[in-house]
C-alpha cells in the first residue's frame, strides 16, 4: 500500500511541474504580448504626465532594448542638478529640456512579468476550490498593475541615478534600496504574497489556526469541500 | 485577528531584515558568508569527481576557465529573510521558532548549493539555457520551495500544539 502523500509534498510537486510548464509557456507564447501590452501602458502613463502629449513615447531598439522618451516637467528641467547634467556652460543661458531619454535592457521589463507563471502555479497546485477564476483573475490583476508600477519605479531610479537628483547620502541610499528590492525580491516574492492571500483554500491549509484535525474529527473547509459528483479523491 | 496580526508582524519582519540585509555594515559579513558557499559548492562538486575552484565569489572551471559568479542577491538572503519573517510572525513558541529558523534556513541554503552547482553546469553547456534557469526558473522555484518548507513547519507547529492539548486532557 502506496504511504499517503503530505499536501505540502502534492503543493510541491505539483507547482513545480506547473511552474516549469507555465514559465514555458510564458517564455515562449505570452511574453511577446505581455512585454506589449506593457509597453502600451507605460506609454500611456507617460502621455498622461505633464508635457507628456508632445515629448513622451516608448519604442524598442532593434537589439530588443526599451527606449522610453520621459517628459520632465519645466521646474525638474530648470534644477542645477538637470542642468548640469545637459552639460550647460557657467553664465550660458538655460538649457531647454522637455523629456529625457532613457534605455532600459529588455530584461528589466521581462523581470516584471515573471510574477504571472508563479503566481498561476501556485494557485492551480493549490487545493480546489470553487470559482477559482476569481483568485486567478484578481492576482493576475494585480500583478499586471504591479508591474506597471514597478516598471515606472525603475524609470524615476534611472533618471535620478542619470541626473544625479538626490541630494543626501540618505537619499540615494534609500533610492538604491528602492531599486535593488524593485528588481531582485518583488517580482519573484509578490505572487507568493498574492496567492495565499487571494486563494481561501490555500490559506487555510497554510495558516489554519486551529490544531491538526485528526480522522475523525476531520473538517474541510467550505474550499476543500467536495463538490457533488466531481469528487474524484482516495478514500 | 490572528491572521491581521500575522501580516502586520510579517510586514515589520520583512522590512527590518531587508532594511539590515542592506544596510552598509551587514555588508562584510554577507560577503565572506557568500564567499563560504562558492568554497562549499567548489568541494562538493570536487568531492563528486568534478573540477571546480573557488576564487572568491567566483566558482571556476580550472579546465575550460568557465566562471560563474555568486552575485549579492544568489546567495538565498531573500528567501531566507522571507521565511525568518513568516516564522517570526507565525504563533509559536521561541523553542519552535528556533527550531523552525535553523532547520528552514539549512533546508533553503541546502537547496541553494542544488541550484548554484546545477547552474555551473548548466552554464558550461548552453549560455541561453543558463539565463533562463538563473533569472526564471530557479528564482521561481526557491520561493515555491519556501512556502512549502514554512507550509511544513506551521503544520508541525499546529500538530505539536494539538498533541500538548490532547495530552492535557
Amino acid at each position: 500500500m502506496r504511504a499517503p502523500i503530505s499536501p505540502q509534498l502534492r503543493f510541491l510537486l505539483r507547482g513545480s511541474s506547473l511552474l516549469l510548464l507555465l514559465l514555458a509557456l510564458w517564455w515562449w507564447v505570452l511574453l511577446p504580448p505581455m512585454l506589449a501590452g506593457l509597453r502600451l501602458s507605460t506609454g500611456a502613463v507617460l502621455w498622461l504626465l505633464p508635457g507628456g502629449r508632445s515629448a513622451s513615447g516608448v519604442t524598442v531598439a532593434p537589439n530588443g532594448d526599451w527606449v522610453l522618451r520621459v517628459p520632465i516637467p519645466e521646474s525638474m528641467a530648470n534644477e542645477d542638478a538637470v542642468q548640469r547634467a545637459y552639460r550647460r556652460a557657467p553664465g550660458a543661458p538655460r538649457v531647454l529640456v522637455r523629456s529625457f531619454k532613457l534605455v532600459i535592457a529588455d530584461r528589466i521589463p521581462t523581470f516584471f512579468t515573471l510574477g504571472f507563471p508563479l503566481f498561476w502555479a501556485l494557485v492551480l497546485a493549490a487545493p480546489r476550490m470553487p470559482r477559482l477564476w476569481r483568485p486567478v483573475a484578481g492576482g493576475t490583476a494585480l500583478l499586471a498593475l504591479l508591474a506597471q508600477l514597478s516598471l515606472l519605479l525603475y524609470t524615476a531610479y534611472s533618471i535620478e541615478s542619470t541626473l544625479r537628483l538626490a541630494t543626501s547620502a540618505a537619499a540615494v541610499s534609500l533610492w538604491g534600496a528602492a531599486e535593488y528590492l524593485n528588481v531582485n525580491v518583488v517580482p519573484y516574492m509578490a505572487p507568493m504574497l498574492i496567492a495565499p492571500w487571494l486563494h481561501t483554500g490555500l490559506r487555510e491549509q497554510i495558516f489554519s489556526w486551529n490544531a491538526v484535525a485528526t480522522p475523525e474529527s476531520a473538517h474541510l473547509g467550505e474550499a476543500d469541500k467536495p463538490r457533488r459528483g466531481r469528487y474524484r479523491g482516495r478514500k | 485577528m490572528r491572521m491581521a496580526r500575522f501580516v502586520l508582524f510579517f510586514g515589520v519582519s520583512l522590512a527590518v531584515l531587508f532594511g539590515l540585509l542592506l544596510a552598509p555594515p551587514t555588508q562584510p559579513p554577507v560577503i565572506r558568508f557568500t564567499r563560504g558557499l562558492v568554497t562549499v559548492s567548489a568541494a562538493l562538486i570536487r568531492l563528486f569527481g568534478g573540477q571546480a575552484v573557488a576564487i572568491g565569489d567566483l566558482l571556476e572551471n580550472p579546465v575550460n576557465h568557465f566562471a560563474i559568479q555568486m552575485a549579492y542577491g544568489c546567495n538565498g538572503a531573500h528567501v531566507t529573510i522571507l521565511l525568518w519573517a513568516a516564522v517570526l510572525a507565525f504563533p509559536a513558541s521561541w523553542m519552535q521558532k528556533a527550531k523552525g529558523l535553523a532547520a528552514g534556513t539549512a533546508a533553503i541554503h541546502a537547496v541553494n548549493l542544488i541550484r548554484f552547482i546545477s547552474l555551473f553546469y548548466v552554464g558550461q553547456y548552453n549560455r541561453a539555457w543558463f539565463d533562463f534557469a538563473h533569472l526564471y526558473l530557479w528564482e521561481s522555484l526557491m520561493m515555491l520551495d519556501t512556502l512549502v518548507i514554512f507550509w511544513t513547519w506551521a503544520y508541525l507547529v499546529r500538530k505539536s500544539g494539538s498533541a500538548e492539548h490532547a495530552s492535557a486532557h
